[in-house]
């Protein structure tokens, strides 16, 4: 068998990182298993006819289930919780120097605090998401040991 | 009852005989439809993800060895046995009515 259906079946190990953690988890040694055994058999059958097409299909599928299995996980519920989390803090932070600062505010300034605003949302989008994503991976690390089904 | 999606039903029909193992799914699927239905290892382990959760499908304990050790089997439950059965009801029904109107398979004219 040539070395290179082996470097293949690593570079499907490693491309395999992209699913969500908690599928990987519970699958990804046997997709990794089924390439190499598929990979195998195509090169006993067809050679590299069958070893491209098996590539190609591979990759394919890769791609399509990649998203659905993203979309399955909790990144939506996070990224809408996050993006809520931060318009709300800035909202709220305007509010605020509107108290502290009634002072009005220019026409100059005006573009300035729009885009300051629009970092502090973005900026704030990302530290949501950081946060709340550690918080799911701790408490599913916890619940690992009772997760298996045996 | 809704129509089960293709993989799901060919998942369950592959696991109708006894236990498999996902690679052994995939290549009876194959089999069984003539290579018309090739399901990719996540289309096949993400449906396999969504039987087990819905209880049609369990994981198979004590099968993996030393050798073989990222291998796992797989299995129908009561339940995914009882939907595979309704499922094909609904299917004959389906082709007796299409039946009843003449309508026939090519291969089946005289």
């Amino acid at each position: 068998m040539p070395r290179t259906l082996t470097v293949a079946a690593s570079m499907y190990q490693a491309a395999l990182l992209v699913y969500p953690p908690e599928f990987r988890r519970e699958f990804g040694d046997q997709m990794a298993r089924d390439f190499e055994e598929a990979n195998s058999e195509a090169w006993r059958e067809t050679r590299w006819r069958g070893v491209i097409a098996l590539w190609a299909h591979t990759f394919a599928d890769l791609v399509s289930s990649v998203l659905v299995q993203w979309l399955k996980s909790r990144l939506p519920a996070i990224g809408v919780a996050s993006a809520a989390f931060a318009t709300l803090s800035v909202s709220a932070a305007g509010q605020l120097r509107r108290v502290a600062l009634p002072t009005p505010i220019t026409e100059g300034d005006r573009d300035l605090i729009t885009v300051m605003l629009m970092i502090m949302v973005v900026l704030m989008i990302v530290a949501a998401i950081l946060v709340f994503n550690l918080w799911f991976s701790r408490s599913l690390v916890r619940r690992l040991p009772t997760h298996r089904r045996f | 009852m809704a129509a089960l999606t293709p993989a799901v039903f060919h998942v369950l029909l592959a696991l109708a005989p006894g236990e498999r193992h996902g690679y052994g799914i995939r290549k009876d699927v194959l089999e069984q439809t003539g290579g018309a239905v090739r399901l990719g290892p996540g289309t096949l382990y993400g449906t396999l993800q969504r039987l087990m959760a819905l209880d049609w499908v369990e994981e198979t304990p004590g099968h993996a060895t030393a050798a073989d050790e990222r291998r796992r089997y797989y299995r129908l439950t009561r339940l995914g046995r009882r939907s595979l059965e309704a499922e094909v009801e609904r299917m004959d029904a389906l082709v007796r009515t299409a039946r009843s109107q003449r309508i026939v398979p090519r291969g089946s004219r005289s």
